[in-house]
């Protein structure tokens, strides 16, 4: 029987990952629900996921005694070595059917790492792919960028910011990677470019 | 052809608006703000240009007379005045610009008038009115319609024309769609309220209705989890209904029609047929309504596609955060509603400085902009 589990993620684009990554997982686990719900959750706690992770670590924690949790999390450049994810869990013992992952930078760089791949979907010379993404500042903006020198309108057009408008990503970036992630994504690629990614299959084997 | 730019002068709460437009537009603003009254800026100009039934005199009179559309707190008998710019590509230079200044007259018939029409092509005046037009000097009855009325008169400028009268209006309200009877399908209109859409639908022709249909199923596939199968009918009487079958049930309990359908299920047929249609500009009032927020985040990916691709501007309003978190969409593309010195003034909200740098710090449009929306007091909101 393959074994339910919950996921908490902070945006699509990771929960399309996350999905991924445990469909390829030893264990094949099945996701039985994904939090949050809804960006409207998050309200009440900034403008990213992981304000409302960490808000809800305890509850996660409290909740997978019943289904195993698995969460992803962009750290953001910030310090997030496992002692701070053990403060949001307050003064609670972490429970071993939740498992925390965590993408150094953000989930964009574990695609990046695919470098043949994403490449090839951006219609980008390979060359403009560095070796280790998890270096990579800020991935989101690098990925835009990248589109920006794509040579499919397209992908110029959904995935670059049009030129001179303020927002962090082209109109259809999220959706267009979502399906980059599913169906060209090559994991046993990616993993040896990204140590990070690497760890979280690892992890997520042994479920 | 999208248009590109707004004027307006004492157009109902708006004494003075001049606003950039890009393909998707979301129009914020709190209760009461107007944003319905800026989407109506559009209807009102297709009701002009739109060929059956249209032009000046009913436009302003199925709005209830000009009293209701100049704006109560200008000035003694001001002018109405809207002027677009259309274009093919927001921030160029437009293709047309169309402006109408209408008054009505202070004593004798008190006809309504236009006190001027006028059209820029490539940014050269090709149309003055009453000034160009000898004709309209001489018999001022003239001045009654709009060249952009007719299709002789607007020949010149037939593209504005066609892009006015493909304005369509999305505002479903599912209780019309169930209540209305068979007596009042008739009625002209074609605003998307109730019985209008179902109506709207049976007309299509048979192939292109079962091409949409079938696209529309294929989509409440993953929209709607017990979503079986989807046809539309008409019923002895002629009444056009559409029908809808979902899994789970017992194999004689057959198909249920609208009046049994959820809001959810009527307002997302009705998104997805809009949609579907070849309108060029959609309108759409606070679409979010009755929906799931998963389906809600993706209506903006949804509307730039139908944008880039087949070029439809989508102009919509909206109170959701989960339609505005998403990172794509530019503060150029948000329209922001607020109270000024001058009564309700628009603007993009890349032009406001607070947002602009919220953004830049990483947050989305809609964490950045919604919060002004909202009421101030609503923690004393009792009764
Ligand atoms: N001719 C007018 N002059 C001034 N204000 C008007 C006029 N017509 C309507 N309004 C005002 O516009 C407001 C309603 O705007 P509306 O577009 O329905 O708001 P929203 O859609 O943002 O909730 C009301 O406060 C109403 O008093
Ligand atoms: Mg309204």
């Amino acid at each position: 029987m393959n074994r339910a589990v919950n996921i908490a993620v902070e945006d699509r684009l990771s929960e399309a990952v996350l999905r991924l990554l445990l469909s390829r997982a030893k264990g094949k686990p099945i996701v039985s629900k994904s939090y949050p719900l809804s960006k409207g959750w998050q309200k009440d706690v900034g403008p990213n996921g992981y304000g409302y992770i960490k808000k809800s670590l305890p509850a996660f924690n409290a909740a997978s005694a019943v289904t195993p949790f698995v969460i992803l999390v962009d750290a953001d450049n910030r310090p997030c070595p496992p002692e701070t994810i053990k403060s949001w869990l307050e003064d609670e013992v972490q429970n071993p059917n939740l498992v925390i992952r965590i993408a150094i930078r953000e989930v964009e760089a574990w695609l990046l790492a695919d470098r043949s791949g994403i490449a090839d979907f951006l219609a980008v010379p390979e060359s403009c792919i560095p070796l280790d993404p998890s270096r990579i500042k800020d991935p989101k903006r690098y990925l835009s960028r990248l589109a920006a020198r794509s040579r499919r309108r397209e992908i110029r057009e959904d995935l670059a910011r049009a030129p001179g408008t303020r927002s962090k990503t082209g109109p259809f970036f999220s959706q267009s990677l979502q399906h980059f992630t599913k169906d060209l994504w090559d994991i046993s690629v990616a993993r040896l470019h990204s140590a990070d990614l690497n760890r979280a299959i690892l992890a997520l084997d042994k479920i | 052809m999208i248009i590109t730019r707004v004027r307006l002068a004492n157009w109902k709460n708006f004494k003075k608006v001049d606003v950039n437009l890009r393909g998707r537009v979301f129009v914020v603003g709190a209760n009461a703000s107007g944003k319905s009254n800026f989407l109506d800026v559009f209807r009102f100009l297709r009701d002009i240009a739109k060929p059956k039934g249209g032009g000046l005199q009913q436009a302003v009179s199925s709005r209830g007379g000009i009293s209701k559309i100049r704006c109560l707190s200008a000035r003694k008998n001001p002018l109405v005045e809207i002027e677009v710019e259309i274009g093919e590509l927001a921030d160029t230079i437009p293709s047309f610009r169309y402006g109408i200044g209408i008054r009505q007259e202070n004593k004798g018939k008190r006809r309504i008038m236009l006190d001027y029409e006028r059209v820029w092509k490539d940014e050269v005046l090709i149309l003055d009115r009453p000034a160009m037009i000898s004709e309209d000097e001489a018999d001022d009855e003239r001045l009654t319609m709009t060249y952009l009325e007719n299709a002789t008169t607007n020949a010149l400028f037939r593209d504005v024309a066609d892009l006015f009268g493909s304005v369509s209006y999305l505002h479903l309200v599912p209780q019309l769609l169930r209540s209305v009877k068979s007596a009042e399908i008739e009625q002209p209109g074609e605003d998307f309220y109730g019985r209008n859409f179902l109506v709207r639908v049976t007309k299509t022709a048979d192939r292109t209705r079962k091409a949409r249909l079938n696209r529309i199923m294929k989509a409440l596939e993953n929209a709607l989890p017990q979503f079986d199968a989807l046809k539309d009918d008409k019923d002895s009487a002629g009444v056009p209904h559409l029908l809808l079958r979902l899994k789970h049930w017992r194999p004689d309990a057959g198909w249920q029609n609208e009046e049994q359908f959820s809001d959810g299920t009527i307002r997302l047929l009705g998104l997805f047929w809009s949609m579907l249609e070849g309108d060029t500009v959609l309108l759409f009032e606070e679409p979010e309504l009755s929906l799931n927020d998963r389906i809600v985040e993706m209506l903006p990916g949804l509307l730039w596609k139908l944008q880039s691709s087949k070029g439809r501007q989508a102009i919509l309003t909206t109170h959701s955060l989960s339609l505005l978190s998403d990172p794509g969409i530019a503060a150029e593309d948000v329209l922001l509603l607020e109270n000024g010195v001058e009564g309700t003034e628009i603007k993009q909200a890349s032009s406001d400085p607070e947002i602009v740098a919220m953004m830049r710090a990483g947050m989305t449009v809609g964490d950045a902009v919604l919060p002004r929306t909202a009421p101030q007091n609503v923690t004393e909101l009792t009764l």
